[in-house]
């Protein structure tokens, strides 16, 4: 027979200035206990974003957000040794101080907030421990489509992870990332689902006060509270790439979830959301950024991102923009070194390949590097494109040149270009749907492209001139 | 009575679209006696094609004529007399000689014929010979905020207006300054001789028009060669020009995607002196050219943002006068107080928003956008804006949004947002006023915000902030 015991209750009160970023609340947990739950309850007149999340003597055992509510919000999270509730983990109840933290994301307002632990003591089962395993869905070299942003129940999205899989694989996605906010609750339930044709990453997504950054391929939890002294971004970030995980700068230029932390060594940055599905003109400012830090040198591989909160609806639905990556099989080990290596583009239906040849190789991919000696490089480009289609070619941040594909639907349209660099340069590609509207009827020079026009955008080719060669 | 035209050259040929040449020059001898002269280009353009046509004498640029775009029967034409000119053309005598006329390969994209003919005639000569006098009033000693347009175009070159009925509105509209920034000719000086402003200062400008991108060129006294695209010549040696005539360099519509955008990649920015951060017709394209500035100034470049509306109708659409303004903060109304002003880099672009943006030291010491603050300790940003809307003002720090607030809503009067930032470091500050209005926040996380260039309402110069040490 289970029995519920109060064993913390404390009230507070929390106000914009000043500025406080974590409350944490110790607590005792006695031995016996199976159980342990909290419930987290506060009124939210306009904006006040408080989360909660739950830490036992040896780490991280959940996390509950639930942004959108407004009025009384009540938070509830709870973890047993083999079940738990929405964004909690699972596992061993051990006794002694635990904690429940406050995470004050931003507010305007002062808010009362009562904060109750009760803790259950029942009958004793074995513990849930996560195996983290590999598992390949195909062992061919190739190019795999999916989606590195999404969300599900485990933090503030609207779906069960099952349903979320399920409407992913229907889709037809050769693999997804579950990029819940600061929670790894979703990987047991990816882990236990049906076997689907996708690879699945272990991901998780920074939510901090000065930026968020999706992480992939975890083995196990980093600590996403980074607003605290002596745990920063880039103390997360070196925890991420210990797990050879990947660090992603998500919509850094966002409003209130904008990137603002000044601190951050771009260095440790792997990836970089150029394309993010909700951030509409805000996209721009975000590429322009990625081709400022190409331009300083930083090696980023630019990715897109729905961050879908619902695989059904609107423009969270997924599907409708696509990271491919060409990788040596479908795994998720596959996938994170794909990324790593760069061949990867970013699309919201056409299918993109971009190469060039120096006088030594005939196919250099996007991140690789062709050497000249002050001769052309040849550049290749094939689209195929469900529209009529616009190529701009862009070198070290600007406009090299633009022009229209004349692809029929449905079939490859090739371009060719060349160019003779005089110092290191890269290039990419941005493919743009070609309607009249995009081309200025009075000045036949001026072409507009944003990022509701865009239907691709590539990653780089790298030129290295050698004047003394040959 | 009208004297006789008589042809004295007369040329065809065929540019070809394969071989692509930028520039075709065809010499003719001009006897002696002329008054008038008349250099005439037709061609029948099918295609997208554009040929620019321009003339010059033993010595001397004389002229430019273009249109742009034009499809169909065209016809230019550069009438020069001792006198008196043409759209394009500047008078002077016309001197027996070697002449030579210079085709201007903007477009090709098909074989294009083309017929050249250069005409004279003998008239009674009235009235002196044509002679460029460069004046510069001062309008006033005033030490303020002047605004004005940097970017406009008259029937010198592809402007629908003369360069008086341009001054007259823009006088209308109260603007302290114009730059009349005619591409390639620099006939606009000849119009605006003649032509008296007590309020407003005429800014002696020329647009650069060529394959690799476009630049206004300010406050210069002699026509710089413009033609970029050949051998030996190139936008830096036009800026190297410029800067040896106190003129200043202006790189414009940096994106505009097709040849209109900057693509010179060998081009050493430090000779820019300003750059376009906003511009009227360009929509989206406005967002990578704030973007490249940032990038420009994250690298150590110092170039002044300013706005231009590259007006070519001054009455009416995107290209009216009046819509985007630089205000530029000068110690003098004339042409050499807003080149100062302008270099001086206390200037922001506004659609319609006023703004300061100034910083303070621990010592009290005030910065102006454009300045440096050599200090450790923290500063404090003011931030002051006025706008018949309500208001979003975002701090922009080397490149990322470093904060935002949406600004009294409820009144148009001047608003103040003073900010603490630290002092440690080498960082730049940069405003943007937006309008703030229902949609500004997304309806779901009402976390993001949109800002474009069509919120925009006006964008400040930076603040420098740089180590002691």
């Amino acid at each position: 027979m289970e029995t519920r015991k109060i064993i913390f209750d404390t009230c507070g009160t929390i106000t914009p200035v000043p500025r406080v970023h974590y409350i944490n609340h110790p607590f005792q947990v006695p031995a016996g206990v199976t159980k342990v739950g909290l419930k987290f309850t506060f009124h939210k007149e306009k904006l006040a974003q408080y989360f909660i999340s739950l830490h036992d003597p040896s780490g991280f055992r959940g996390n509950r957000m639930d942004p959108l509510q407004t009025g009384n919000v009540e938070l509830e999270l709870w973890v047993g040794q083999d079940e738990s509730g929405e964004g909690g983990i699972a596992g061993e109840i051990i006794p002694g101080e635990w904690r429940a933290q406050i995470d004050i994301e931003r507010t305007i307002e002062t808010s009362d907030y009562h904060l109750v632990v009760y803790a259950e003591f029942g009958e004793s089962k074995p513990a849930y421990h996560r195996a983290v395993h590999d598992r390949v869905v195909k062992s061919d070299q190739g190019w795999y489509k999916g989606e590195l942003h999404c969300h599900s129940i485990e933090s503030d999205g609207h779906y069960a992870v099952a349903m979320v899989l399920e409407e992913a694989n229907r889709l037809g996605l050769d693999y997804l990332a579950m990029t819940d906010h600061f929670t790894v609750s979703q990987w047991r339930k990816m882990d236990s689902a049906p076997k689907y044709p996708m690879a699945l990453l272990h991901s998780c997504e920074i939510t901090s006060h000065q930026g968020h950054a999706n992480l992939h391929g975890l083995k196990e939890w980093v600590d996403v509270y980074v607003d605290r002294a002596g745990w920063s971004m880039n103390q997360a970030a070196d925890a991420t790439h210990a797990q050879n995980g990947l660090f992603c700068v998500n919509h850094a230029y966002s409003g209130d979830l904008r990137w603002h932390d000044f601190s951050f060594d771009w260095h440790k940055a792997d990836l970089i959301e150029i394309y993010h599905h909700l951030e509409g003109c805000n996209n721009g400012p975000m590429l322009s950024w990625w081709d400022h830090l190409l331009n300083e040198g930083y090696r980023i591989v630019g990715v897109g991102g729905t961050d879908s909160h619902d695989p059904y609806k609107g423009t969270h639905k997924l599907g409708q923009c696509y990271t491919w990556i060409y990788a040596d099989e479908l795994s998720e080990q596959g996938l994170i070194s794909a990324l790593k290596r760069g061949q990867v583009y970013v699309s919201k239906g056409p299918q993109l390949k971009f190469t060039a040849s120096d006088d030594m190789h005939d196919s250099i991919n996007m991140w690789e590097t062709a050497q000249v000696g002050g001769g052309p490089v040849r550049f290749s480009v094939e689209a195929m494109a469900d529209e009529p289609a616009r190529l701009f070619i862009i070198k070290n941040g600007l406009i090299f040149d633009q022009v229209a594909l004349e692809n029929q639907p449905g079939t490859w349209a090739e371009y060719s270009f060349e160019d003779t660099p005089g110092e290191r340069s890269f290039y990419r590609v941005e493919l743009h749907t070609d309607t009249s509207s995009i081309g200025n009827p009075k000045y036949p020079g001026i072409f507009w492209r944003d990022y509701a026009s865009v239907l691709a955008l590539s990653n780089p080719i790298w030129v290295e001139v050698d004047i003394n060669e040959g | 009575m009208v004297p006789q035209k008589k042809l004295i050259f007369e040329q065809t040929g065929i540019v070809s679209a394969a071989i692509r040449p930028q520039y075709i020059q065809h010499e003719f001898i001009v006897p002696g006696g002329l008054s008038d002269l008349f250099v005439e280009l037709d061609y029948e353009n099918l295609g997208s094609n554009t040929l620019y046509v321009s003339t010059y004498d033993g010595q001397s640029f004389r002229g430019n004529q273009m249109k742009p775009g034009k499809k169909g029967a065209v016809h230019l034409e550069i009438r020069l007399g001792i006198a008196e000119s043409g759209p394009g053309g500047i008078p002077g005598p016309i001197g027996p000689g070697v002449w030579r006329a210079q085709i201007d390969v903007a477009d090709v994209k098909s074989d294009q014929t083309y017929s050249l003919r250069v005409y004279g005639s003998a008239a009674e000569q009235t009235g002196e010979p044509f002679r460029l006098v460069l004046t510069d009033p001062v309008l006033s000693r005033e030490a303020r905020y002047y605004k004005g347009e940097l970017h406009s175009h008259t029937i010198e070159s592809d402007g629908k207006f003369s360069v008086q009925d341009v001054v007259a509105e823009a006088e209308r509209l109260q603007l302290d300054f114009l730059a009349i920034t005619d591409h390639i000719t620099t006939s606009q000086w000849v119009r605006m001789q003649a032509l008296e402003t007590h309020t407003m200062a005429l800014l002696h400008s020329c647009e650069v028009t060529s394959r690799h991108g476009h630049a206004n060129l300010h406050g210069i006294h002699r026509w710089v060669d413009v033609y970029t695209d050949r051998e030996g010549w190139d936008m830096n040696r036009v800026a190297d020009d410029v800067n040896s005539q106190g003129g200043l360099f202006c790189v414009n519509h940096a994106f505009s995607g097709g040849r209109l955008g900057y693509r010179s990649f060998y081009f050493d920015w430090h000779k820019a002196d300003l750059m376009e951060i906003y511009h009227n017709l360009e929509g989206c394209n406005n967002q990578p050219m704030l973007s490249y500035w940032d990038h420009l100034m994250l690298r150590g470049y110092r170039i002044v943002g300013v706005g231009g509306t590259d007006s070519h109708d001054p009455f009416t659409g995107n290209h009216k006068l009046g819509q985007c303004l630089t205000y530029v903060h000068t110690d003098e109304l004339s042409e050499k107080g807003i080149l100062r002003g302008l270099v001086g880099g206390n200037v922001y672009v506004s659609k319609g928003a006023q703004l300061r943006f100034t910083a303070r030291d621990a010592r009290g010491q005030i910065y102006q956008m454009g300045q440096e603050v050599l200090t450790d300790e923290p500063i404090l940003l003011n931030i002051q804006a006025q706008c018949d809307e309500p208001l979003i003002a975002f701090i922009m720090r080397d490149g990322l949004m470093y904060d935002h607030r949406v600004l009294d809503e409820n009144k148009t009067d001047w608003q103040t947002w003073e900010l603490s930032v630290p002092g440690a470091g080498a960082h730049f500050y940069r405003i943007e006023l937006h309008a703030a209005h229902a949609e500004s926040h997304d309806p779901c996380f009402k976390a993001i915000l949109w800002r474009d260039h069509i919120s925009m309402r006006a964008y400040s110069n930076p603040i420098f902030i740089q180590n002691k040490d």
